[in-house]
């Protein structure tokens, strides 16, 4: 025996009660959606009718799982409705990560080039913003965007505008709903990655550069 | 050439400071209209806590308000014994049957849709005829975010240098005591951002909790939600403002904790 | 009945063979020594000892009784970690102190001992400091309080030594020496310099690959190696290799190709091969001039070599230098700087006689 097998026995002890709470409040739910999804949709009623009746026994639930179908998951692939919101969603992801990409990638990178003790604070800075709520910093744009917010105003005063745009619930709004809410999650692993390549890698072509430049810089 | 990289350093300046304010920008903007003595977003009416006023006047919404705080603080608490102790088991357990299924059960709500989360654990609810609701609510986010605490303080339990429990155990602990004495202060960095991550995602969800909630017991910002689809109202900014200050001072007093057991470990010797 | 009896005891990794079928003894009081290259096995030895692995095979018997299944928490022994495993978040005194409180001891009592181990490897006015705000030799100096701080049977030292400068670890062996001495306990050290385990060690274990291939005290070890690894590891020596031309009356003759003929003294028990390397440190070689009177027929013989110096080193309190020989091959002498002025040095360039006495030559088998 060595000493992680010591620790090990305690270790398993302790996982009991959480791996109890998952198999009830994880496990056992998700076996619910798993039979609905694959049951007629007669059956499938929720959410106000039992999905399992657990009183039923063994016998009830080998007749249950025999009536299991995948009628659900054939609709969902004959039915062009379901493709295109797929498709749809699949479009709108690809290209707000490109989006997310152009715009976080300068500021990791001007990160990363901040002197030491700055590095440190942006992360903060960039950090603070995901801990408030999802909810409130989206709603925090609507005060903005909505059809006599900020925006509209600005523009009206300016007279880039005659009249309100609307931008809420438009295209544009989704991206930059999106944009906002990710972009902490695109610029810290950059900043993550570029702030380990060393500085001097990306200014070695500064440092190769002629001699006649490099003096008359003095 | 020394000049491109002085002004590829003054661009990276500019790229910084406007992805911070693009970041701050709404926020302080929501800040300040919270402040606004005018019903309409048109007008600034000068400083007012009206709206604040407002909050504190209307019931449905402080009801709503204490039923998030409580959820969020009950849930979080769960979250992070329940978290930790399936960290401990993973991060220390070894090989055991189950494990496979036990981590997959701790990885999965963390890709699931929380559509699926929710729509499941109401099935759950409505199979055992729980009266939806606080509990209902409660468990559903307890699940949830025992998930995150367990991946937050698996890595750092993975971290940790193995032989500082070898040279507890060394010293005359047993592996509950040595855990006890020397890894568990050691982890608790870990387990305060678990505890602050839990109550932060308790605090902001929307769907898990309409789908696990009863009538009559709506949270904040099922409250918000609904409330914004009607039409932007100064209260809400009042609200969401107060809730960014709640955060900022979790973050600050949990700094301020995390330092503080950092020096305390110095004269007081855990017995 | 020895103190701690260590039988055939084995330990595999996967298919890899840390330790290999080990035997040895351990009296009461003794200060040992394990010796050999990295990897070898020495952590994973102590490790067994102070109950973090459990052998394969073979029992380990701590006065007695066969200790293999019990737990560390439970065992007499205590170690200090290679790594030193200081917990990062106890003062240096709390770090000290974690093992006495463990024990039950009165707070008085911690107290004293605390103060006492404090003063023990001078870390007086550091008490309520962190690990990380100490340096590397001042955290080595707190691992070693700690697992000193129990007086436990037997202590388990990994390289307890290997981050101190030189003054400060030969002042540390020295309080070390006299510490074991005093309190009567049984040290176990692994240690990676041959100088340190020749100071301290009443005797030497030397390990490779899992085995133990000697156990002697310091100077059998260096004057009567086992093997030839064990004379290259330990040391430095001067190898020929050759074959027994003649023997007779305890002297074998061995004609070797890159040194000639040399007479050597044969050990007890005898070579029994004719293929043989004779090996001679470096120290006992002599250089001069001209060469001294021969006496073929004394037990005193002189073997002797001509050459070139082709290199010299000075390293104070002795010079090195490496003899060309006619031969092409290189032998190693060195010789103590006994006078201020360079009197006896010679020169690169310079041709020398270089001589050794039959006995100072060691014969071993392949
Ligand atoms: N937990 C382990 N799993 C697999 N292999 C191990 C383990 N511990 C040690 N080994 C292997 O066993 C061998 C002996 O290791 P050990 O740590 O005992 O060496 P050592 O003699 O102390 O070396 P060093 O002088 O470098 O400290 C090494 O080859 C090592 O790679
Ligand atoms: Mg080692």
């Amino acid at each position: 025996m060595s000493a992680r097998r010591i620790f090990a026995r305690p270790a398993r002890l302790a996982a009991i009660a959480p791996y109890l709470w998952m198999v009830l409040f994880f496990l056992v739910p998700f076996g619910f959606v798993l039979k609905i999804s694959l049951s007629q949709t007669a059956i499938a009623q929720p959410p106000y009718t039992p999905v399992f009746d657990f009183t039923a026994g063994r016998a009830a639930l080998a007749a249950a799982f025999a009536q299991l179908s995948l009628d659900n998951f054939r609709l969902l692939i004959q039915d062009n409705l379901y493709i295109l919101s797929y498709l749809r969603s699949l479009v709108v992801a690809v290209s707000s990560t490109l989006i997310l990409l152009l715009i976080g990638y300068p500021i990791a990178y001007g990160m990363a080039r901040l002197p030491q003790r700055w590095q440190g604070i942006a992360m903060m800075l960039v950090i603070v913003p995901f801990w408030t709520s999802f909810l409130i910093r989206i709603y925090a744009w609507i005060n903005i965007l909505q059809h006599d917010g900020l925006l509209n105003q600005v523009l009206l005063a300016l007279h880039i505008v005659s009249a309100p745009v609307i931008w809420l619930s438009t295209d544009s709004a989704m991206y930059l709903g999106i944009v906002y809410s990710y972009l902490p999650f695109m610029i810290l692993p950059l900043y993550a990655t570029l702030s380990k390549l060393d500085a001097s890698m990306l200014e070695a072509p500064a440092i190769s550069a002629p001699r006649r430049d490099r003096r008359s810089g003095w | 050439m020394a000049r491109t990289v002085t002004r590829l350093t003054r661009f990276n300046m500019t790229s910084l400071a406007a992805g911070l304010a693009f970041l701050y920008l709404p926020i302080v903007i929501l800040v300040i209209y919270s402040f606004n003595a005018s019903r309409l977003v048109t007008v600034w009416g000068g400083w007012s806590l009206r709206w604040y006023h407002e909050f504190f006047n209307d019931r449905a919404m402080l009801e709503a308000a204490w039923m998030s705080l409580s959820v969020a603080a009950v849930s979080a608490t769960l979250a992070t014994l329940l978290g930790t102790l399936a960290a401990v088991g993973l991060a220390r357990g070894e090989r055991f049957r189950g494990r496979a299924l036990f981590s997959g059960m701790l990885y999965s709500p963390l890709v699931m849709p929380e559509v699926i989360s929710g729509l499941s654990l109401l099935l759950l609810f409505v199979a055992l005829n729980a009266e939806r609701g606080f509990w209902t609510v409660t468990i559903a986010h307890t699940t949830l975010t025992m998930c995150f605490v367990t991946v937050v303080v698996q890595s750092r339990l993975s971290a940790l240098d193995r032989s500082l429990e070898e040279a507890a155990m060394d010293l005359g602990c047993d592996p509950v005591r040595a855990f006890l004495l020397v890894t568990l202060p050691l982890i608790v960095p870990a387990i305060v951002a678990g505890w602050m991550l839990a109550f932060t995602l308790s605090l902001d969800d929307v769907v898990i909790a309409s789908f696990t909630t009863g009538p009559g017991s709506a949270t904040l910002p099922i409250r918000i939600y609904s409330e914004v689809r009607l039409g932007v109202k100064p209260e809400i900014n009042a609200i969401c403002t107060l809730a960014i200050a709640l955060i900022a001072v979790i973050i600050v007093v949990a700094s301020f904790a995390s330092k503080l057991s950092n020096a305390r470990g110095e004269s007081a010797a855990p017995l | 009945m020895p103190l701690l009896r260590i039988e055939g005891v084995a330990k595999s990794f996967g298919n890899f063979r840390a330790v290999d079928k080990l035997s040895l003894d351990i009296r009461a009081g003794e200060f040992f020594a394990l010796l050999g290259p990295s990897g070898c096995g020495k952590t994973t030895l102590l490790r067994m000892l102070a109950g973090f692995e459990t052998p394969d095979e073979g029992r380990i018997l701590l006065g007695g009784s066969d200790i293999a299944q019990v737990l560390p928490h439970e065992r007499p022994v205590n170690m200090m970690f290679q790594n030193y495993a200081l917990f990062p978040h106890l003062s240096v005194r709390d770090n000290i102190a974690f093992g006495l409180k463990r024990a039950g001891m009165a707070r008085r009592d911690i107290a004293t001992r605390v103060a006492e181990m404090v003063a023990l490897v001078k870390l007086e006015g550091l008490e309520k400091r962190k690990p990380d705000q100490l340096s590397g030799g001042q955290r080595q100096r707190v691992a070693l309080a700690r697992s000193l701080a129990r007086r436990p049977q037997v202590l388990l030292l990994d390289e307890p030594l290997a981050a101190l400068d030189k003054k400060l670890r030969e002042s540390t062996q020295g309080e070390l020496m006299e510490l074991q001495r005093r309190l009567g306990m049984t040290f176990i050290i692994v240690t990676h310099d041959q100088e340190e385990a020749m100071t301290m060690a009443g005797r030497i274990g030397v390990m490779d690959a899992g085995r133990l291939v000697q156990v002697a005290t310091p100077r059998n070890l260096y004057e009567a190696p086992a093997s030839r690894w064990i004379a290259e590891f330990v040391g430095d020596i001067n190898l020929f290799h050759g074959q027994v031309a003649a023997r007779a009356n305890g002297r074998l003759t061995v004609a070797t190709a890159e040194a000639g003929t040399l007479a050597v003294s044969e050990l007890w028990p005898p070579v029994t091969k004719d293929v043989v390397s004779v090996a001679i440190r470096p120290e006992k070689v002599k250089l001069s001039r001209r060469a001294p009177a021969t006496d073929e027929g004394g037990t005193h013989a002189i073997n002797r070599l001509e050459g070139v110096v082709a290199d010299v080193n000075y390293l104070g309190g002795v010079t090195s230098y490496r003899v060309k020989l006619e031969t092409g091959a290189v032998l190693r002498a060195s010789m103590a700087n006994t006078a201020r002025l360079d009197v006896d040095a010679y020169l690169a360039g310079q041709r020398v006689v270089a001589w050794f006495t039959a006995d100072d030559c060691l014969v071993l088998e392949q």
